[in-house]
């Protein structure tokens, strides 16, 4: 039973993280900011994870190497939303400082944009 | 019905379809698509980096006007402040149910293509839409496509979660 669930339940786990990649990479052509791009890279280790459960299937890699691997890839993950939700922060206050510095003479328009986040309105407008 | 004017009916059907969209809805290979594209009284316009096609009949403005209200938020921004603007951008954000940051994204380009105009009033910058009845007959016309609404609730959920 084993032997036919790990193949299934890989192929499933390859073509979900591949729709929700595609998806992200849509994202991010329309973004181009640093945020959505760690996003995706976030979604990339999913992927990686299918990749090493192939991996030990076919016998390429280690019972142990594969925890190490997994785990591993499971702090990688971690660190890349860290870094997004850290980003978002940091692009906020530069599109903040650009509307203010601009457009943005009025109040409602400061208090407009200090709510906002990585959106990559700077590489997008 | 020949291919050509299957494509045909399908630009009339959804004005401002994109290439991609237009080979998967009708099954087409691209080479095929492009050939009688080529040869159809449809114009195609490149809108942010996509090349949208339109049937006869559709000005400039109207042809940017309805390749971004083909994307479902871009849609709801119209939508709410169709019906309550003018607003500010905090406003018109909470309405939506949007992060700041989706709204400003949109903004600007609702703004370069004159879906959406910034008025100041007393201090505050309000967001309405110039052209109301034009851009409401539009908005009629303008379905998103799944892919589209995938990816435009997909940065709505990101944005949200990063500006939390």
């Amino acid at each position: 039973m084993a032997s036919v669930a790990l193949p299934v339940v890989l192929g499933v786990a390859a073509l979900s993280a591949a729709l929700v990649i595609g998806v992200a990479l849509a994202a991010l052509r329309q973004r181009r900011s640093v945020p959505y791009l760690l996003v995706t890279l976030a979604f990339v280790t999913l992927l990686a994870r299918t990749a090493v459960g192939v991996a030990v299937m076919t016998g390429s890699v280690s019972g142990t190497a594969h925890h190490t691997l997994e785990h591993g890839l499971d702090a990688v993950m971690a660190g890349l939303v860290i870094a997004a939700v850290y980003s978002a922060r940091q692009e906020r206050r530069r599109t903040a400082t650009r509307r203010a510095d601009g457009d943005g003479t009025t109040d409602e328009t400061r208090r407009g944009t200090a709510g906002r986040t990585g959106g990559g309105t700077d590489d997008d407008a | 019905m020949t291919t050509r004017d299957r494509i045909a009916a399908h630009v009339r059907a959804e004005p401002g379809i994109h290439f991609n969209e237009l080979v998967r809805e009708l099954d087409l290979a691209p080479g095929q698509t492009q050939y009688h594209l080529r040869r159809l009284d449809v114009t195609a316009d490149e809108q942010f980096g996509r090349t949208h096609y339109f049937p006869p009949g559709y000005d400039e403005w109207e042809r940017g006007a309805l390749a971004l209200l083909r994307r479902e938020t871009a849609a709801d921004v119209v939508a709410v402040l169709l019906a309550d603007g003018p607003l500010s951008a905090g406003e018109t954000a909470d309405r939506v149910e949007i992060a700041r940051s989706t709204l400003s994204w949109h903004r600007d380009r609702l703004e370069t293509a004159g879906l959406v105009e910034t008025w100041p009033d007393r201090g505050r910058a309000l967001l309405a839409v110039p052209e109301p009845e034009r851009t409401a007959r539009l908005l009629d016309r303008a379905d998103p496509s799944l892919p589209d609404r995938l990816v435009d609730r997909f940065t709505r959920l990101v944005d949200g979660l990063l500006e939390g």
